[in-house]
């Protein structure tokens, strides 16, 4: 994670670059998996230390103190199912990035402006594929779209239950954030037309994030002295500390998630390409950036989306939990861009940015 | 007391009517409804379950003319569907900055009375008035709530507080309504028979209980209405949770409820509870 973030602009170069000459999106970590080098260490879930980290970049100053450079950590992490007709949604993934990253994470109209906004990219297959899971670190530059590019979706899947618990585990419970240290909840989303097994066996938590899972598991803060977490328990966890959400392809399968997430976080996505949107909604309605009296202006204005379209997807996410984050008791103590913290490991700063005006110069620049 | 909304529009505020933990509600009046509610939100963490509420009433609104006009096309009577009856009329929701920015709706009764007063909760009859209703009586609330689920069902809309502090009857006219929609939910995919089901069983046990009977034993007091136990048997039947379709459960009801009285306009009839 470096100092510089991503823009549309970076995206749109790291696309067209990763697709030259009409590639795949992902052809760089099919190649390896067909050399039979296997999956790339950052996007292994067994790799880099397992547990993925959101943390907030602190900046050191010449007095010896750190400044907040861009705003607290939020993390959005999604999940693609892979499998059978889903098996080019990382294509789909990478081509809208640069949309995704501007309505979340750039300009004043960002919805997640006052945050620093890192994403995951997950996808998931089946247990009878070579990979079940495929998970990249949280980012917030180009190396989004670069860690999409190993990614190897098999496109196959066995039957048609398909198996995202294991990343829904992955994000319960080997997840670090600083958005959930001071009380806030991150966003997940599972863009899925498949079913999901309910449950996970060790041989597979093991396949999957390596041998010591269990020690990860618990130097992060979890445990299952009762046994393993069904598929519904693991949800239950992941709603804990993410405002998680299910984009259900079409409708399908919609009853079963609904089951497992609930009614209110099981929403209906036609179009793939419309990711992007779909996205900045929930999150602008869940942080009460929009209400839904503004979805529609803000779509068509902010997203170029025809008025039909904007309609369509404010009704399918009016059933969501609006104004969720603005709930939690820290909303509005969170650290801002440009706060002083005495210490590199502080969660909280020492002082706010507006209390040191004759710093500010320093701060912005 | 005068609110202005950022559209221009002025409503003259009245009484206080009550509040929740989330919502204050007080008398309203705008230009064109007299019979207003103002809803607003306590605090401005609960202003989106205003705003999905304002969301769903147009979709009810829209959903009812929607059918009232397919109706209208093969309809052999002159009959009415009347769906928006079961929901109040959204003029308007806007932020407040001046309360602290909480929202603010404000929603009109005037299609279902003249004046708010003429509005009861079911659950004022029992602990207000110390009545129950007679089996006739109770019929039309029921099938009214059997009409409503089925209703809101195609809308792909759960309602979720059916208690008698949120049915208000207009006993005159016989309207049914649910007063507040902040609890409803959006279910794509429909909503399960699971939960249909389960709210078929709950105002079946509230019609049971403002016959005056018993939910748990399903217990009908004895009516000169009431031949043989047909009634009480289809009662305990759907507050068992055994219909999980709004509309089966709806037909077998009215079926049942035309053979045993005169399909004629019935008189609002209360009991006076025992002590």
């Amino acid at each position: 994670m470096g100092t510089k973030p991503g823009s549309h602009e970076v995206f749109e170069k790291a696309h067209r670059e990763i697709t030259t000459g009409g590639k795949s999106a992902t052809h760089v970590g099919e190649q390896r998996h067909k050399e039979g080098k296997g999956l790339h260490d950052l996007i292994d879930p067994k790799g880099n230390g397992v547990i993925r980290v959101a943390k907030s970049w602190l900046e050191p100053k010449d007095d010896g103190t750190f400044y907040l450079l861009r705003g607290t950590a939020m993390l959005e992490e999604t999940r693609l199912d892979t499998t059978g007709s889903m098996g080019n949604n990382v294509d789909i993934a990478m081509r809208v990035l640069p949309k995704t990253f501007k309505l979340l994470a750039e300009g004043p109209k960002a919805i997640l402006g006052r945050y620093d906004t890192q994403m995951i990219t997950a996808i998931f297959g089946d247990v009878t594929d070579n990979y079940i899971l495929c998970r990249s670190q949280a980012e917030t530059d180009e190396r989004i779209a670069e860690q999409m590019s190993y990614m190897v979706p098999e496109r196959d899947g066995g039957d048609s239950t398909e198996d995202p618990q294991y990343g829904l585990f992955g994000a319960a419970y080997l997840t670090f954030s600083t958005a959930k240290q001071l009380g806030l909840k991150t966003y997940d989303f599972t863009v899925t037309d498949a079913d999901a097994r309910d449950f996970v066996t060790l041989k597979n938590l093991i396949r999957v994030f390596g041998p010591e899972v269990m020690e990860k598991v618990e130097s992060n803060g979890h445990n299952f002295n009762r046994g393993l977490p069904s598929t519904k328990e693991i949800v239950s966890d992941l709603l804990k500390t993410t405002h998680a959400f299910v984009l259900s392809v079409n409708g399908s399968k919609a009853n079963y998630w609904q089951d497992i997430f609930g009614p209110e976080r099981v929403i209906e996505i036609s179009d793939l390409n419309l990711l992007p949107e779909m996205k900045a909604v929930i999150i602008g309605l869940t942080e009460g950036v929009l209400e839904l009296g503004t979805v529609e202006d803000y779509l068509t204005k902010e997203a170029g989306l025809s008025q039909a379209s904007a309609a369509r997807i404010k009704r399918a996410v009016a059933g969501i939990p609006i104004g969720a984050q603005t709930r939690l008791e820290n909303f509005d103590k969170i650290p801002l861009r440009g706060d002083i913290f005495a210490q590199k490991d502080d969660l909280w700063p020492s002082k706010k940015a507006g209390d040191i005006e004759e710093e500010s110069d320093s701060i912005w620049k | 007391m005068e609110i202005r909304s950022p559209s221009g529009h002025i409503y003259v505020i009245g009484n206080e009517l009550g509040h929740t933990e989330k919502f204050r509600f007080y008398q309203c009046t705008a230009e064109s409804s007299p019979a207003c509610i103002l809803k607003i939100a306590r605090q401005a963490i609960w202003n989106g379950l205003l705003d999905r509420e304002a969301f769903i009433l147009q979709l009810l609104a829209e959903g009812a003319l929607e059918l009232e006009s397919e109706y209208e096309k093969v309809k052999e009577n002159d009959k009415k569907l009347n769906y928006h009856f079961f929901f109040p009329k959204i003029i308007e929701t806007f932020i407040a900055k001046e309360q602290e920015n909480s929202r603010i709706s404000i929603m009109s009764f005037a299609h279902l009375a003249d004046n708010l007063s003429e509005l009861t909760p079911l659950s004022h009859l029992i602990s207000r008035e110390n009545v129950y209703v007679d089996p006739r009586t109770s019929a039309w609330i029921m099938g009214k709530l059997l009409t409503l689920i089925n209703f809101i069902q195609g809308e792909k809309i759960l309602i979720n507080d059916l208690s008698g502090d949120n049915i208000f009857i207009n006993r005159r006219e016989h309207y049914v309504t649910i007063f507040d929609w902040t609890g409803a939910a959006l279910n794509i995919g429909g909503v399960s028979k699971y939960l249909i089901a389960d709210r078929i069983a709950q105002i079946a046990k509230g019609t049971i209980r403002l016959l005056g009977g018993n939910p748990t034993t399903k217990k009908l007091p004895e009516s000169p209405q009431l031949i043989g136990n047909n009634y009480e048997a289809y009662l305990a039947e759907l507050s068992a949770g055994k219909i999980s379709s709004a509309k089966e459960a709806h037909q077998r009801f009215y079926d049942l409820v035309l053979s045993a009285w005169p399909r004629e306009f019935y008189q609002f009839t209360t009991i006076k509870k025992e002590d």
